[in-house]
This record gives C-alpha cells, sequence and structure tokens, in this order.
C-alpha cells in the first residue's frame, strides 16, 4: 500500500536527486548533440566542480563580509567555480578530444576514459583519498507544505537547477550564440559553410556543460555534506541514463529524463530495494537503448550511411 | 611476414627459458607472483582484444565474465567439484551468460554499446556485492569454513606458486594458439571486416549481427577461463577485484599493446602489470600511487599520437595460389 | 523479369525521397541510373541491397520476393554492390577484402578452424584459388598481399568491384564506378563493365559521365526529385526535353 507518510519524502528526495540529475545530463546531451561523443570524463568535472566549490566557499567564509552576506556569498562561489569547470571541460575538449575528431567514435571514448581515470587519480593524490566535508552554509529548515515536508537545501538546490536549466532553454533558443550552437549540432557541415565558427561553438558548448555539471557538483556537496575524488562515476553514468531516457542531444529532455530518474531510482529504493538503488539506473539505461534509442522526446534519426 | 611468426616463437622461447631459469630460484617468490598475475592479465586482454581487436566493439564490462567465471568456480569448487570439471562448466556458464546479455546488444552502435556493457558490469558487481545467500556479499568467497579445492593433475597437487604460474602459462600457450587459428580463418577475417565496415561487411553476405554475437561469445571463455583459475590460485574471490576501473585497466592494455595484435597485447599487459611492478621496486611504494594517474594520461596521449598501438596490427600475407 | 523493383517510396522524417519509382532489368542487361544529384539514386540503390527497407513497394529477383531481407541475405542470393564513396576494409590485404566475399558459401565451421581439419585446408585452399582468379581478372595481379589502404584510388574502386564480383552475383549494382578517374582508367572501367556482362551479370549502374552511360548501357532510367521522368534507350534519352530541363536546371 502506498503510504503517503513515506512515499512524500522519497519523492522530494526524487525530485531534489533529479534536478542534480537534469544538470549534468545536459553536458552530455549538448556535447552529444554536436559531436555525436559521449563525453566519458563529464563525470570528473561534477567532482571537480564539487571541490572548487569547497575551496572557494572554504575560502570565502573566512571573511566576516561574506559569512553576513548569503547571497553574495552563494553568487560568488557558484559564479567562480563554473568558471574554473567550464575552462576545465573546454581545455579537456582541445586536448583529448580535438585532435581525435577524424578518427573512428572510439576512439575519443577511449580518450575520455584516460582523461577521467587521470583526473579521478589527480583529484585523490593531490587532496585526499578520504571523503571531504562540506561547510553547510546556511542551515537545513524543515518546512510542512501540506503532507509534504521539504528542507531548505533541497528548496535551494531545486530551485538552483530549474533556474539554471530555464537560463539554458533561453540561451540556446533566443540568443544568437545559442542559434549557433543549434545550427551546429543539427548539422555541423552546413553550419561550418553559414559561416559559423563550429570549433568555437564546440568549445562553447563543452564550457557551458562543464560549468553547469560544477554546479550540481557542488549541490551535491551541500546535499549530502560530503564529497570524495570517486563521486563522478555515479552521477555521470545516472545522468548520461537520464539524458539517453530524455532523448540524447534534446535539452529538455535531459531535464524530463534527470527528474525521471531521481523519482524512479528513490522510489525503487524505498519500494524495492534500497540495496539495488544503483542497479535501476542501469537498467533502465540498458532497457531504454535497446527498445528506445531515440528516448522519450529524441527525434534523432538514425545514422545514414 | 616471416618476420612476425619468428619474432613470436623467439618470445616464447625467451619466457619458457626464463620460467625454467625461475624453477632454480623457487625463492623468487614475487617474480613468479606477478608473472604468473601477468599471465592471467593476458588472458583476459587475449579475449577482450578478439572483441575490441578484431571485431571493434568496445566493450567496457568485460571484468564481470572473469567474475562470473572466478564465482562459478568458488562456489563449485566449495561443492566438491574438481578444477577439471569446474574449468568446462564454468566456460559454459560464463559463455551463456555472455550471450543471452549480448544478443539483443548487437544492433546497437558503438558508443552505446560500450555503454550498455559498462552498465551489465556495474549491475554484475552489484549482485555480487549485496546477493549475500549465493555470493556471500562483500566478504566474498568461498565462506567460512569452505574451501577452493587445489587443483590436481595426476595425482600431483599444484600448490607451489611455479606450479601455478606453469599452469598459466600452458593456458595461454594454448589460448594464443586457438586465436591464431581462428584469426587466419573465414570468421576472424569476418570479425576484422566488421571492424572495418560494417555495412559493406554486411553488404558482403556476412551476417554481421550473429558475428559480431560470436566475437562477444568466444571472448568469454578466456575470461571464464581467467577466472576460474584464478579463484583457485588465489583460493579467495570478493567483489573489489571486479570493478569497472578493472575493466578499463583492461582496454588500457589492449590499446597501448595495439589491438589486433597478440603480440602487442602480451606487451600491453606487459607493460602495465610488469612495469609498475618494477618501478615500485626501484622507486619505492610510493610510484604504485601514480600508477593509475600515469595510465590515464598514457590512453589520451596513445589515442593521439599512436593510435594503432606500440605493436600495430599486421595483416598476414597468404600464400598465393595460381 | 530476372529484377523487377515495383513502385518503390522511401520517406525520411516525412520528406519523400523516392516516390514510387519502377525499374526492370533483363539478364546480362546494362542498366544506367542517372539524374542529378539529390535525385535519390543512391537511396535507390541502399533499398535494392538491403541497407534501408522501402516504405512502399515490391522487390523480386529470380521470381522472389526480397524486399525487406538483410543485406546479407540480398547478397547471398546474387545481388552485389559497391558504394559511391569507397567502403573497402582498408587494413585488410586485398585478398583478404576479396575472400569476404566467399563468406557464406565457405563450408567450415570453428571447429575445423581451431583443429586445421582437412575440410579447412581444402576450402581455404579453394576460397585462395578463386580470389587470386578474380584478381587476375580484375586487373590486381600482383598486388594481393598488399594492404587495401595503399592502393591507388583507381585500384581501389577496382579492388571494391572484385569483392562484389566475389559474391559470384548475378546481378551487380556499381554507384559511380567512374567517378574521380582519369580518361584511360575510365577506358579500362568500360572494358571491365563489358567483360562482366559477357560473364552472364546484369549490371545497374549510377554514373554521371554521360560518355560511359551512352557509351554503354542498353537503357536508363532517369530519376529526378526522387521520381522517374524518362526511360528508354542511349539515343532516345540523349534528345528527351524533360531530361535535358532536369539536367540544365530549365524549370519554371
Amino acid at each position: 500500500m502506498a503510504n503517503s507518510a513515506i512515499i512524500f519524502p522519497e519523492l522530494v528526495n526524487g525530485i531534489t536527486l533529479g534536478a542534480i540529475y537534469a544538470l549534468i545530463s545536459l553536458g552530455y546531451t549538448m556535447v552529444y548533440g554536436v559531436l555525436l561523443m559521449i563525453n566519458f570524463a563529464h563525470s570528473e568535472i561534477v567532482m571537480a566542480g564539487a571541490f572548487f566549490g569547497l575551496f572557494l566557499l572554504s575560502f570565502f567564509l573566512k571573511f566576516t563580509f561574506f559569512q553576513n552576506n548569503l547571497l553574495l556569498l552563494l553568487t560568488s562561489v557558484f559564479l567562480l567555480s563554473m568558471c574554473v569547470s567550464g575552462i576545465l571541460g573546454a581545455a579537456i575538449e582541445r586536448l583529448a578530444y580535438r585532435p581525435l575528431r577524424k578518427t573512428n567514435r572510439l576512439m575519443p571514448l577511449i580518450s575520455a576514459i584516460g582523461v577521467s581515470l587521470f583526473l579521478q587519480n589527480l583529484f585523490m593524490l593531490t587532496l585526499s583519498p578520504e571523503a571531504k566535508p562540506y561547510p553547510s552554509v546556511f542551515p537545513a529548515v524543515n518546512f510542512q507544505l501540506g503532507a509534504v515536508t521539504i528542507n531548505s537545501i533541497q528548496i535551494f538546490i531545486i530551485i538552483i537547477s530549474i533556474l539554471f536549466m530555464v537560463a539554458l532553454e533561453y540561451f540556446v533558443n533566443r540568443t544568437k550564440l545559442g542559434v549557433a550552437i543549434k545550427a551546429t549540432s543539427s548539422d555541423i557541415e552546413t553550419a561550418k559553410l553559414m559561416g559559423i565558427n563550429t570549433n568555437s561553438i564546440i568549445s562553447l558548448v563543452f564550457f557551458i556543460g562543464a560549468a553547469l555539471g560544477g554546479v550540481a557538483g557542488i549541490l551535491v556537496g551541500m546535499y549530502y555534506g560530503s564529497i570524495k575524488y570517486n563521486m563522478g562515476f555515479t552521477y555521470g553514468i545516472k545522468a548520461f541514463t537520464a539524458a539517453v531516457l530524455g532523448g540524447i542531444g534534446n535539452i529538455p529532455g535531459a531535464m524530463l529524463g534527470g527528474f525521471m530518474l531521481g523519482i524512479l531510482e528513490s522510489l525503487g529504493a524505498a519500494y524495492i530495494s534500497s540495496a539495488y538503488k544503483d542497479v535501476f539506473a542501469f537498467i533502465i539505461l540498458i532497457l531504454v537503448l535497446i527498445f528506445k534509442p531515440t528516448g522519450l522526446l529524441g527525434e534523432r534519426a538514425q545514422d545514414k550511411c | 611476414m616471416l618476420k612476425k611468426a619468428k619474432l613470436l616463437e623467439i618470445f616464447f622461447i625467451v619466457i619458457i627459458a626464463l620460467a625454467a631459469y625461475l624453477l632454480h630460484l623457487k625463492q623468487e617468490f614475487y617474480l613468479v607472483h606477478i608473472l604468473s598475475l601477468a599471465g592471467i592479465y593476458v588472458l583476459l586482454a587475449l579475449g577482450l582484444n578478439m572483441v575490441i581487436g578484431y571485431t571493434g566493439l568496445l566493450d567496457l564490462g568485460f571484468i564481470a565474465f572473469y567474475a562470473i567465471g572466478a564465482y562459478s568456480a568458488a562456489l563449485l569448487s566449495s561443492k566438491g567439484f574438481s578444477f577439471w570439471a569446474i574449468l568446462p562448466i564454468s566456460i559454459l556458464i560464463t559463455c551463456a551468460f555472455r550471450f543471452l546479455l549480448g544478443k539483443p546488444l548487437m544492433r546497437l552502435r558503438g558508443d552505446y554499446l560500450a555503454i550498455v556493457t559498462l552498465g551489465f558490469g556495474e549491475i554484475t558487481r552489484l549482485i555480487l556485492n549485496n546477493w549475500d545467500a549465493l555470493t556471500n556479499g562483500p566478504k566474498g568467497l568461498p565462506r567460512v569454513g569452505e574451501t577452493i579445492r587445489p587443483i590436481t593433475l595426476f595425482s600431483f597437487h599444484l600448490n607451489s606458486e611455479i606450479s601455478y604460474f606453469y599452469l598459466i602459462l600452458f593456458f595461454v600457450a594454448a589460448s594464443i594458439f586457438a586465436i591464431r587459428r581462428i584469426e587466419r580463418s573465414k570468421i576472424g577475417r569476418a570479425f576484422v571486416a566488421i571492424r572495418e565496415d560494417e555495412i559493406a561487411a554486411e553488404a558482403m553476405g556476412i551476417n554481421t549481427s550473429y558475428i559480431k554475437l560470436l566475437s562477444f561469445t568466444i571472448s568469454a571463455v578466456f575470461a571464464a577461463l581467467a577466472g576460474v583459475i584464478y579463484a583457485h590460485w588465489i583460493g579467495f574471490v570478493s567483489p573489489e577485484s571486479f570493478s569497472f576501473w578493472e575493466s578499463v585497466f583492461l582496454v588500457c592494455m589492449v590499446v597501448l599493446g595495439g589491438m589486433g595484435n597478440i603480440l602487442g597485447i602480451i606487451f600491453g599487459v606487459i607493460l602495465l602489470v610488469g612495469l609498475p611492478e618494477f618501478l615500485r621496486i626501484t622507486l619505492g611504494g610510493e610510484f604504485v600511487l601514480y600508477r593509475m594517474l600515469l595510465f590515464g594520461l598514457l590512453m589520451v596521449i596513445m589515442t593521439i599520437l599512436r593510435p594503432q598501438g606500440i605493436i600495430p596490427e599486421k595483416r598476414r600475407a597468404l600464400e598465393l595460389k595460381d | 523479369m530476372f529484377f523487377a523493383a515495383e513502385n518503390i517510396s522511401k520517406n525520411f522524417e516525412g520528406l519523400k525521397v523516392l516516390d514510387h519509382v519502377s525499374l526492370e532489368v533483363g539478364e546480362k542487361e546494362i542498366l544506367a541510373l542517372i539524374g542529378p544529384n539529390g535525385a535519390g539514386k543512391t537511396t535507390f540503390f541502399n533499398i535494392l541491397s538491403g541497407i534501408y527497407t522501402p516504405t512502399e513497394g515490391k522487390i523480386r529477383f529470380k521470381g522472389k520476393s526480397i524486399a525487406g531481407l538483410a543485406s546479407y541475405q540480398i547478397a547471398e542470393r546474387g545481388i552485389a554492390r559497391t558504394f559511391q564513396n569507397l567502403r573497402l576494409f582498408p587494413q585488410m590485404t586485398v585478398l583478404e577484402n576479396i575472400l569476404s566475399g566467399f563468406f557464406f558459401k565457405t563450408r567450415y565451421g570453428l571447429a575445423d578452424a581451431l583443429f586445421k581439419t582437412k575440410r579447412f585446408k581444402q576450402e581455404e585452399e579453394k576460397d585462395v584459388r578463386e580470389a587470386c582468379e578474380i584478381s587476375g581478372f580484375i586487373g590486381l595481379k600482383n598486388k594481393e598481399n598488399e594492404l587495401a589502404r595503399n592502393l591507388s584510388y583507381g585500384e581501389q574502386k577496382k579492388l571494391e568491384i572484385a569483392r562484389a564480383l566475389a559474391l559470384d552475383p548475378s546481378l551487380l549494382l556499381l554507384d559511380e564506378p567512374t567517378a574521380g578517374m582519369n580518361h584511360k582508367e575510365t577506358e579500362n572501367m568500360i572494358d571491365l563493365i563489358r567483360k562482366i556482362r559477357e560473364g552472364g551479370i546484369a549490371v545497374i549502374l549510377i554514373e554521371h559521365d554521360m560518355k560511359v552511360v551512352m557509351n554503354i548501357s542498353d537503357r536508363i532510367i532517369v530519376l529526378d526529385y526522387g521520381e522517374t521522368i524518362a526511360e528508354g534507350r542511349p539515343e532516345e534519352i540523349r534528345n528527351n526535353e524533360k531530361v535535358i530541363e532536369a539536367y540544365l536546371g530549365k524549370r519554371t
């Protein structure tokens, strides 16, 4: 029997996780859109972003000025860490993927796995092999909305995620650069002929995707209160599942997929088995890829030969 | 053309000579141990190479089938089966899993296939970790009070490191022999044709889904073989030996050594298993920590600068008939 | 009829690429498929060879329906093809490329290969002998053990035909066999196509070089925007106004 006392906390948790997955999956889906490549290292950007956020937070919290001004603190931390993550993402593309653009499709994937391995170990060796606590910026206050209990951190995560997704939608559909991204995504050769500097657009796509992934990393840290060098893998694979579920290459699809996966997973953990929580995402991923590789909203036709 | 065959021969002679030499130095326990471990990795890498190197399918969950081989061996052994009975049974079980899981995947595009195999690999590990009744969870097998029985050969107990090394060496040699036979048949050529151009291969009358599944399934023989030997040799299996990064480690060996080239694969294994051990001895334990960092970097550099690997594939010239 | 495709239509994402195109080929006939770029010729080839399934239409070959069969099944039944942009197996030798066409005919299995049985040796020997015959016929003698990617462009074009011939087809689909060739190579290709036909193989070719088309075709079909706009013998097509319009773009 569906007991609302259990289902609501799980649902709220699912939506919160879903928001994070959605934010990460945008990076996968945008990159796939332009390059038809799975950016395997995106998961490490999430991890790196969480650490960048941690440094910035710890640094800014030394100043009473920032301690007293929460909005300014969060804005500076988010914007600065987004820049650093974004640059890291674009740099990875430039160094590890661009030289492979003309090879077969497996080579960039292998290179991406190499990057992933490298970054994980770099962070483990230079920082810590142990989990690092995340400073809590504001207290987790519980709010009661009818039968639903939701805490301030969950609200913050959901609002931040939705804010960035809306901003991205606006950017892609309403600005000149955004339209150039869309053009590159639908046909890179034609975009080139139309005078679009596709290399810059690709860098931009990696920058945006990584910046959002970095934000997601900070949100994970704030939600769970600790981060670790190997945290990226699980979030990465789940966000990728979300992107595939929604229809890879499709931005609203990635958001839909993220929320759906978050909710399905939380409910699965609550009602079926928490030990197998991570298995659900993999099973969804496999089933979608086998039976509906275009996902829920995807319309990308099969490759022509 | 003769050169490659000769080189390979020389290589084996060196290995065998080395092994004979080691026989006199039984106290070199550690070196024998590392060589045996390298042998296990050679078996795995040879299997993975069939899929990645010959057929061009990127498999990121190969380690799962190594796990199935090792776990089935541990389970059967504690039920009283001997190594020689377990070997065919485990191979059959592993191949059956591989076949059934592979069947729906053969229509998937390359990078999707990679991700789905990754998914299967992780699901397998999670099941091993959580299905206590069968796998004893994170504590691994055998359970307290049970043991994996040692291998007996003609009433001769294999219980020293060196005897396991010889056993592994034998299976490595047998595997190479079998793989070379497959490589030089129409089946091996079909694998490579699919890697080179799947649409063209299909247009040449090759049932590509079937042949891909064949390659996928045969590769599991080597994973199972490695798993069964590993379980008997170490006498213990647990889920942490079968993580995703182990699969990546294997891919790294194949890519680094040279996809599609047996000698390259062996070289890749020696480089990735042997070199770190050597450096650890010469540079101290610190180095081991930087191992994976270095491998990650190497994977990127190799795909960019030398995608064909250190020892690239070389097609064998066939004797012409006029 | 030996080979007949009736009312073939193909839509891609709502776009009609082929609209009720029909064609028939007789045994040992050379049929040219021409038309401006984007007319749907290659799509038509992809349907005939089973790479795409038609949205609508029937295909009959030697009295049996082959529409909806997989590409490899169509190859087994005796329809071979080449591709507009070469699709060789570049890292395989010339001989191995040709041998790939024998795959389904060669009668041995995995066990024969593992134990090098008598059957394996006999079949391999036979295959290599036949592959050498084909390479000799096509003009690639003594290049058998070179990698396909090391051949010149003209040789690669030939190798693709050699590989198709290994299927022992009764219908050969050639997608722009003389594209990118110089005058002499083109002449050689024309001779080769004639020789193939004399060997008892019907040919459908897509070709842009009108000299080649007029020179070797028994019949020509002209496609434009996915529809057949003319069909007939070379001299009839040469003076067809619709065809001239389609090529010169004089539509009002």
